[in-house]
């Protein structure tokens, strides 16, 4: 399965832009765990652009990002978001109401518990009607995704972006699920890898036994313990072409070669 | 699309599953031919709510393999239940014999996964406000936690992931496997999908003003609201047909995004258009040649009433609709697969199912809705299933014989 790599856009703890992402990824910058202030949710009315949750806005924030390094609208692109948590926040704000004596369920945090709920505030921010999945595969979420999308992109021939975000569960729950700090990725997708500019990516089956980590030693944590941080070795890859081995599930390995 | 080049479709070659009103697929068959429901009126700790469910009987006596005891919890013991069902272990043994672990990928739909297992251990906090040691978020409030389990419990190695789009994730579920065996990843693919019932979902819809004091009447003018129901699914997908079976493809799928509201569909069914179409296109079928539609139908009036128009639209006013929600109740995350299999049961068994609790249709409707059940030879039949988010899917399973 291949694909060309239209748009790129990472946003984390410490990575403040994909240009950012580059200069720590290619050593010329130091990464410093800074914590992140999620972007505001410009895709969205301003009453809603108000009330999106920090994982939200680091979804629609990062999705943008990438279209707008790919030049395209995001109104006509199939759309995969992968999260291992998804709304820690809501899940938390539900979980509370729910062992109190009231038991009081907003009905708003009630529809934003859902996992698509990023996928839906996209599609409703930029205008999508085409299909649109959201999954989740634990420490393999984003391995899951990018297998997902290349799916998409291949066997459908449709443009496809893929969003892929996890954000630390507020304690309690955080001490039962640490993931060390929040990163998102973005990366629009398009299926003529034969006649476009910009890296390409080929996916196949790897008999592999292991995953290829970060080159930089000092984001192994993070790729070792945040989901969508998985992404780090491919995101090596678009900027010096090479082959990586990924886990898109536990003990399902993928050849990715960047050409 | 031109037919020359459309993929061939995946075999359906065996299924199972367990809903509120008889475990297995037989008893599911007895009941729709006899017009026998499975809601009942909500009780327990959850009796402040005025509503009726559809519960699974002897979830709470299902053991998980020792091996697998710490995914235990509600969601997976529901699971457990169905993949125990109708020679569903024996097919999976057989695949994994022929293709090989690595060449069978294990997707399903889930909304909430074993969340009561959180609320649970929310309401036993221990002193310094941290949850109790035995809780287990993983193994079971995670989404993955169904995928893995089932993977696990399988012994199968291929892709596996969990799609959680609300209403419409376990429908879904049939999309990526056709994609995996297209494109040459997976010789065969296990899907469905498991929801189970919680306190969330019961007190959210609730505070959506949705549940239904009765059981539900799905396209019915004095329709109430909806009824939950939990329910688990799985349906064994192939690249080619063993032999006798089903006999029964996955003829065509659509997915689509509303992109209009969070919770409330498409005024004009924009998205339920796009994907019913986009199914039709797919099979290469005109609208009338669809022998029943298993509609979504939750017993919402406003939701209803937009499916209702949107099918009219597309496939016309002849084609026998009917939703079958007041057997099982709102599935959720499992209603695409629940639905995938009532489809699959009446295909096989040549039955209409009929809009169980419909005493007079709304006077708005303009679909052909089925009251009671009826034997019928079927052809093609079309489910849909939408979610919260504006998230819609549309599948079409057709006998064999009859695959364009």
């Amino acid at each position: 399965m291949k694909a060309r790599v239209a748009g790129i856009a990472v946003l984390g703890a410490g990575f403040g832009s994909w240009a950012e992402t580059r200069a720590i990824l290619t050593g010329a910058q130091t990464w410093q765990a800074q914590p992140l202030v999620p972007p505001k949710a410009m895709v969205l009315p301003p009453n809603e652009r108000r009330r999106a949750s920090p994982l939200v806005r680091l979804a629609l924030g990062v999705a943008q990002a990438a279209c707008d390094d790919a030049g395209l609208s995001g109104a006509d692109m199939d759309c995969v978001f992968a999260s291992a948590l998804g709304d820690g926040q809501v899940a938390h704000a539900i979980l509370t109401a729910l062992a109190t004596p009231e038991k009081a369920v907003s009905p708003t945090q009630f529809h934003n518990s859902v996992h698509n709920a990023m996928a839906g505030y996209w599609s409703i921010g930029v205008g999508n009607h085409a299909a649109s999945t959201s999954l989740a595969a634990g420490d393999y979420t984003f391995g899951a995704g990018l297998l997902k999308a290349m799916l998409t992109v291949s066997q459908e021939k449709r443009p496809t972006i893929l969003v892929a975000v996890d954000y630390p569960f507020p304690d309690p729950l955080n001490a039962t699920r640490p993931i060390g700090a929040p990163f998102g990725v973005a990366l629009v997708l398009r299926p003529d890898h034969d006649t476009g500019t910009g890296p390409c990516l080929a996916l196949t089956y790897s008999q592999a036994q292991a995953a290829t980590p970060p080159r930089q030693a000092d984001l192994r944590t993070l790729w070792k313990d945040c989901p969508p941080a998985k992404a780090l070795p491919l995101l090596e890859g678009l900027i010096a072409p090479t082959r990586i081995v990924m886990e898109a599930g536990s003990g399902y390995f993928l050849d990715v070669e960047v050409f | 699309m031109d037919a020359t080049v459309r993929p061939s479709p995946p075999y359906v070659t065996a299924y199972t599953c367990v809903t509120a009103i008889r475990s297995g697929v037989d008893g599911l068959l007895q009941a729709l031919r006899h017009n026998r429901g499975g809601l009942r009126r909500l009780n327990g700790c959850l009796a402040d709510l005025d509503t009726y469910v559809g519960q699974v009987d002897g979830v709470e006596e299902v053991t998980l393999p020792s091996a697998l005891s710490h995914y235990d919890c509600r969601n997976n013991r529901l699971a457990e239940q169905a993949l125990g069902q109708s020679g569903f272990l024996e097919q999976v043994a057989r695949v994994r014999r022929d293709y090989g672990a690595a060449r069978i990928g294990v997707l399903l739909g889930t909304s909430t996964s074993g969340i009561a297992s959180a609320e649970t251990a929310y309401q036993n906090k221990q002193d310094d406000g941290t949850l109790p040691q035995d809780f287990n978020f993983r193994t079971t409030h995670e989404l993955a936690s169904l995928s893995d389990y089932v993977r696990e419990r399988l012994a199968l190695k291929g892709p596996h992931f969990t799609i959680s789009t609300a209403c419409s994730s376990s429908a879904k579920t049939f999309v990526d496997a056709a994609q995996l065996i297209q494109a040459g990843l997976c010789d065969a693919v296990v899907v469905g999908g498991v929801d189970s019932l919680c306190e969330t979902s019961l007190r959210g819809f609730n505070a959506l003003q949705l549940l239904s004091p009765e059981p539900c009447r799905p396209n019915d003018k004095a329709r109430k609201g909806i009824c939950i129901g939990e329910a688990a699914c799985f349906i064994l997908l192939e690249k080619q047909n063993p032999g006798p079976g089903p006999n029964i493809v996955l003829s065509g799928y659509g997915e689509s995004s509303d992109a209009y509201h969070m919770s409330s569909p498409h005024p004009e069914g924009l998205g339920a258009r796009l994907a019913m179409q986009q199914a039709l296109d797919r099979a290469g079928l005109a609208s009338d040649q669809i022998s029943y539609i298993n509609m979504h139908g939750t017993g919402s009036a406003h939701n209803d009433r937009i499916e209702d128009a949107a099918i009219a639209a597309v496939l016309g006013q002849d084609v026998p609709c009917s939703s079958t929600k007041g057997w099982t109740g709102h599935t959720l995350g499992a209603a695409g697969g629940t639905e995938a299999v009532i489809a699959l049961i009446c295909l096989q068994a040549g039955l209409i199912p009929g809009n169980l609790n419909m005493r007079e249709p709304d006077a708005q409707s303009r679909c052909n809705l089925v009251r009671a059940s009826q034997e019928k030879p079927l052809t093609h039949v079309m489910t849909n299933n939408f979610g919260f988010g504006g998230n819609n899917c549309s599948l079409i399973f057709s006998r064999q014989e009859a695959a364009v």
